[in-house]
């Protein structure tokens, strides 16, 4: 009984010593700001920035100079 | 005393070549970000009009500051100044030729090449204005077309604005296509001017936050290929547009001057048609109304 118990604390403490270093782990990489999760906002962002860069102000205009 | 005025001299032709050099990156940089949009057929389309709009511009400011000139200062040729603005007109002209929907890398090199013939015309031009009038006239010049062609200018400006509108339009939905998702709502907006680069920007990323992670990631590398593509694009067809610019130079103004002495032979015929049908004998002297030779000796 003792024995069973042991075995399943440790399963506890082994399955709770993983989550914790998963966790551990994507808070790190969060910190370096690297990571899946994040590489993927970070993709994001800067599509989304040429899209807007993409997107021409209505007021451009061809500049060949002024006449005078 | 000597070396100082030689120092001097030097500081003098390093500041210069370094403003030029950076005037020069500039326009190279504003044609780096003009022909990006060429990448597809309605961004060629776009610029080209932009092109040609710019130039009618000038068209219609440089023939009203030789209309004032001729006001103010009856005496002064203006034969020059008329001769480049000619020269305006047959580049608008080739602007328009220029086939946006064909090839586009060499869509590109013609609208580098135009645009470059824009400016050093348009330079010619200001600079024997400089020279010939002081600060005072050209500030006379430039109040009076304010006046005289406001209307004008608004036209070409808001011309130019709506073909910029279609070309945002045109590139948000063929990218929306890209991904295979729709917004018609949205690409009206853009079409009417009422859609901010900075709202389209929204309206995606609340689009792509409906994705799931996969669906997602998929969709921002079609959108990043999509756009880079325009980039990559660019850069080649502007470094294959440097190549013999010179020798395509020169062909354009032999084509050029070829085209206008065209003209001016057309114009020479039809105005001795017209001083025939009047009665006129080639040296203008032999008129007599009828039809007839006056010049005889009798």
């Amino acid at each position: 009984m003792d024995r069973k118990l042991a075995g399943l604390a440790l399963s506890v403490l082994l399955v709770a010593a993983f989550v914790g270093g998963y966790i551990g782990y994507t808070e790190m990489q969060k910190a370096n700001g690297t990571g899946p999760g994040l590489a993927l906002q970070e993709q994001e962002n800067s599509v989304l920035s040429d899209v807007q860069s993409g997107i021409i102000n209505e007021t451009e205009t061809i500049e060949i100079g002024e006449m005078i | 005393m000597k070396y100082l005025a030689i120092v001097l001299a030097a500081l003098v032709l390093i500041s210069a070549t370094a403003f030029v050099k950076t005037v020069s990156a500039t326009d190279d940089e504003n044609t780096t970000k003009e022909v990006k949009a060429m990448a597809f057929p309605f961004g060629a389309k776009m610029r080209l009009l932009q092109l040609e709009k710019s130039i009618g511009r000038n068209i219609l400011v440089g023939q009203e500051i030789v209309d004032n000139i001729k006001e103010i200062n009856q005496s002064y040729n203006t034969s020059r100044l008329e001769s480049l603005i000619e020269e305006l007109r047959a580049l608008k002209h080739e602007v328009s030729e220029v086939d946006p929907q064909g090839n586009l890398t060499e869509a590109v090199k013609q609208f580098v090449d135009l645009k470059s013939d824009a400016r050093e015309i348009t330079k010619e031009f200001r600079e024997i204005v400089g020279e010939d009038f002081d600060r005072e006239e050209i500030g006379s010049f430039r109040q009076k077309i304010g006046h005289d062609i406001a209307g004008n200018l608004t036209e070409i400006n808001h011309e130019t604005r709506d073909a910029v509108r279609d070309y945002n339009a045109q590139l948000f939905e063929d990218m929306l296509h890209n991904l295979g998702m729709d917004n018609q709502e949205l690409v009206d907006q853009v079409r009417n001017g009422s859609a901010t680069g900075w709202l389209i920007r929204q309206e995606l990323r609340e689009m792509l936050q409906q994705m799931n992670e996969t669906q997602r990631a998929e969709a921002l590398m079609k959108m990043d290929r999509y756009f880079s593509r325009g980039y990559v694009k660019a850069i080649s067809d502007i470094d294959k547009a440097k190549v013999n610019q010179e020798f395509r130079k020169v062909e354009r103004l032999e084509q050029r001057l070829e085209k206008m002495q065209n003209k001016t032979e057309m114009v020479h015929q039809r105005l001795h048609r017209e001083l025939e049908r009047l009665g006129y004998n080639q040296s203008y002297r032999g008129y007599n109304g009828n039809g007839h030779d006056n010049g005889s000796e009798d």
